[in-house]
């Protein structure tokens, strides 16, 4: 277990260094100039020529990724272009709105998701599996941005029930969470389903319902726990991916988090905050499947590393 | 100012592709042309104290600093915290003082200008105001370690750019002439120097307060100045307070201490159709209205009365790049003229632009409707196509350069068919912002949809950046060439008086047109929301949004409206 965790933690450092690297490059392939989009079209040459003294853009691309990439390991995100301010204490305020919300569309998620699986499952081609089916799909089809505004439309305008957008306690993360959660809910009922059916049809599950179990000590203890496998590793990548922003969602709803700073900083050339919003959301998908991996040596005697 | 990013931009440094979304608007007040129409909520009665304005916008303001204010976003809100030695007035057509006591005496053949200083200004922590401050904020934007964006703004001032590119320490240029007396001294006579001085890079800022900070960069989340409202705070992405500032300087007509209302709070983060929502539910004070609705609003009974519009200082056009085949033929560039309905991109963008003739935008200065009377006639450009040489049609695809985004790749399709239509083929390139600044300031383009929005109503603004041999490539994008338009608008530059220089620009004007240097589309016509309990809306001339410091709430007309 030690030399596998050693293993895939030099992988995962492997891993980010390879993501920076190529979002780094990435900022120097597409065209314009940062410190012209930062002075705009009516500065002078020595304007110009000041910005990019001021943000290093001056030097060699290898001379710029190397103070970059020390910088990083000391934990210095750099300083971004469109406020100034650290891109470090940026992400501080962000980054945690970002999990708020992201912890709520993955409550939401599993909540929804897996019981629904297991009920699909249950009434296998039966009326309701198809109901369910059917829906899980109109779910995952619907665009993000249609369901955020149908929502904010019904339920915070119309019914006054909830408030209209912005950041703020538990009445303000519901409908966000609940935009992303109708479509993202659909995978786990799918995984769920998809899974359980395969182990109702063996000869343990048969043997537990000849022995005279309840369906409900059959389906849950003895099913749903063999089950559990993709759900975890399903689940594991829907956090990693959620902890990345949610650029889309966080845009209709003014969610502050690290989505909405990764649009404002793409369309300003804002290389710091870019790289520190694409490193943010790598690190959560690595890690998550990090985690995820071992999880399943806890719960599957199994499988051992 | 510059060239148009998106819908709106900026004040003037930087157009971000941020701001695309959020709405510059300037114009003009109550009385000017017929394009005007301000239907701003004013009433006779008399303004109430307290209340707070519950106002939005979709992205975060670039920065609080005024060396850094390129962004109308940024502009809105610093014109609260901060003000200048003059400012707007609110017809827009004139400079007025704000920190100074006068406007300045010019000496020296108009080389120097000399600042008497109000004495009765506090900053917002109590620190006396005086030309101390204003020399040190010169000095500040001309720093090179804060590399302003709007520093060559002031290059007419002695020894700023030497700061700047680090060949001296001091602005000479800037010279405490006695605690209240600032004097500045030009490298030569500059019309347009009070003009720049009302512009936000130019705000004023305290000098034992802001010299004290421990890096320049924290002016930004703790800014001071000597503004009608007081930072109060930023919270990023969600809202930024600003609180009445109880010892500014201005009182109003009656004697009363200005401004009105307790305070201002923008709300952050979402966009206009949220915006909208929260308008309609009396959530919020101000909104944009989304283009879906805009024909329903203004057809509202309840709604329409709560519209404040005005047309923008600002212009879009296309042009072929003159500097290539087959622009380089008057003939063909003149087809172009007669080629669009412009009342058709009118009406496909429910009447939110109007169609322009002219460069000059309706409230600028020298403004004439149509100096070349051009009209639309695709008979006429075939006919001057085939004058050209070109029967059937011109050869080749053109591709057109713009900055896309959802209104723009209409009307350029709109444009593109219109084109074909006369035998004009181009296909369409919309790019981010970046990639266009990169493209049209090089002079790479075929042609170039663009826009370019005013830094101060003065038509140099407009005519000498665009079209001046010495702007290209950078300003002058479609590599217009005039030895005599250079020649007029190098002269007319130097004439202290505006009013006598507009004849010149308007025969200029008429020379670049009849030209066919570009072909003039659309102005913006922006329209606000703004709740009736909200008073004095005034809007900006010169700049977007309102001057927020004579606006006040019926407190209890809004209680019973948001009750109800």
């Amino acid at each position: 277990m030690l030399s596998y965790l050693i293993r895939r933690t030099f992988w995962m450092i492997v891993t980010l260094f390879f993501i920076v690297l190529i979002a780094f490059v990435i900022n120097f392939v597409v065209p314009g100039n940062p410190a012209r989009t930062i002075a705009g079209p009516k500065a002078s040459p020595e304007v110009i020529k000041a910005i990019e003294e001021k943000y290093d853009l001056n030097k060699p691309v290898p001379v710029q990724f190397e103070h970059y990439f020390v910088n990083l390991l000391h934990g210095d995100l750099g300083i971004s272009y469109r406020t100034n301010e650290s891109v470090n204490s940026e992400l501080r305020t962000a980054f945690p709105k970002t999990m708020y919300l992201g912890f709520s569309v993955f409550f939401l998620n599993v909540l929804i998701g897996v019981p629904t699986g297991i009920y699909a499952a249950i009434k296998r081609s039966k009326f309701m599996d198809h109901v369910i089916l059917i829906s899980s799909l109109v779910g995952t089809s619907a665009p993000t941005f249609w369901i955020g505004y149908i929502l904010l439309f019904v339920v915070g305008y119309k019914l006054s029930l909830l408030p209209i957008g912005g950041y703020g306690g538990i009445s303000h993360v519901i409908l966000p969470a609940f935009t992303v959660s109708l479509a993202s809910a659909a995978g786990y009922v799918r995984v769920v389903r998809t899974s359980m059916l395969e182990v109702l049809g063996t000869d343990y599950v048969r043997t537990a319902e000849a022995k005279g179990l309840s369906q409900s000590t059959v389906i849950l203890k003895h099913a749903f726990r063999s089950s559990v496998i993709p759900l975890i590793t399903y689940a594991g990548m829907d956090l990693g991916t959620l902890m990345g922003g949610l650029i889309v969602t966080e845009g209709i709803f003014g969610w502050p988090g690290i989505g909405q700073m990764a649009v404002t900083a793409i369309n300003y050339q804002d290389m710091p905050t870019i790289m520190g919003v694409v490193l943010v959301a790598a690190v959560a998908v690595v890690i998550a499947n990090f985690v995820v991996d071992i999880i399943y040596a806890l719960v599957d005697p199994r499988i051992s590393y | 100012m510059k060239k148009l990013g998106a819908k709106k931009s900026a004040v003037a440094g930087v157009l971000a592709a941020s701001m695309l979304i959020v709405s510059a608007l300037s114009g003009c007040g109550q009385t000017n042309t017929p394009q005007t129409q301000q239907q701003s909520a004013s009433s006779n009665a008399t303004p109430q104290m307290g209340g707070v304005l519950r106002t939005w916008k979709q992205y975060d303001p670039k920065s609080l600093d005024p060396t850094d204010c390129g962004d109308t976003d940024s502009y809105d809100i610093q014109q609260n915290i901060y003000d200048g030695l003059v400012m707007w007035d609110k017809s827009g057509k004139e400079i007025v003082p704000d920190l100074a006591a006068a406007m300045p005496t010019i000496t020296n053949g108009g080389k120097t200008y000399t600042f008497q200083l109000r004495k009765d200004v506090t900053f917002q922590n109590g620190d006396p105001f005086t030309a101390a401050d204003v020399v040190y904020s010169f000095n500040r934007e001309a720093s090179k370690s804060i590399a302003s964006p709007g520093e060559s703004y002031f290059s007419m001032i002695k020894g700023m750019d030497d700061v700047f590119t680090g060949k001296a320490k001091t602005v000479s240029g800037v010279v405490e002439k006695g605690k209240y007396t600032v004097e500045f001294d030009l490298t030569q006579p500059t019309r347009t120097f009070v003009d720049v001085l009302a512009m936000p890079y130019a705000f004023i800022v305290d000098k034992k307060y802001t010299s004290a900070l421990p890096n320049q960069a924290a002016l930004s989340l703790h800014p001071i100045g000597t503004g009608p409202f007081t930072f109060k705070e930023w919270k990023k992405g969600q809202d930024i307070e600003l609180v009445r500032n109880p010892h500014y300087y201005l009182k109003d007509a009656q004697g009363r201490q200005l401004p009105y209302m307790a305070g201002i709070t923008w709300t952050l983060g979402y966009g206009n159709s949220v915006a909208y929502l929260k308008f309609k539910d009396k959530k919020q004070d101000f909104s944009l209205i989304p283009t879906s609705d805009y024909v329903s609003t203004l057809n509202d009974p309840n709604m329409k009365n709560d519209i404040t519009s005005l047309v923008e200082n600002d212009y879009f056009y296309i042009g072929g790049n003159i500097k290539k085949a087959p622009w380089n033929k008057k003939p063909v560039r003149q087809a172009m003229e007669y080629a669009i309905n412009k009342d058709a991109l009118v009406k496909l963008y429910n009447k939110r632009i109007v169609a322009a003739w002219s460069i000059l935008p309706p409230n600028m200065p020298g403004y004439q409707e149509n100096p070349s009377g051009y009209k639309y006639d695709p008979a006429k450009a075939k006919e001057l196509l085939k004058k050209a040489g070109y029967t059937n049609g011109l050869p080749g695809v053109h591709p057109m350069v713009y900055v896309k985004n959802s209104i723009r790749d209409v009307l350029a399709a709109n444009i593109q068919a219109q084109l074909a239509a006369v035998g004009i083929k181009i296909t369409l390139d919309g790019v981010p912002f970046p990639k266009y600044l990169d493209e049209v300031t090089k002079g790479k383009e075929d042609m170039v949809y663009g826009g370019w929005m005013q830094d101060y109503p003065d038509p140099d603004d407009f005519l000498n950046i665009l079209f001046n041999t010495n702007q290209i490539p950078s300003n002058n994008n479609v590599g217009y060439s005039n030895p005599t338009v250079d020649k007029q608008l190098n002269q007319l530059a130097t004439v202290t008086d505006l009013q006598k220089a507009i004849p010149g620009y308007q025969a200029v004007e008429k020379q670049i047109l009849d030209d066919a240097a570009i072909v003039p589309l659309y102005h913006d016509k922006e329209a606000y929301l703004i709740q009736p309990w909200v008073h004095n809306s005034q809007l900006h001339p010169v700049y977007p949004y309102f001057y927020y410091w004579t606006m006040w709430i019926d407190q209890k007309a809004e209680q019973a409206a948001t009750k109800g």
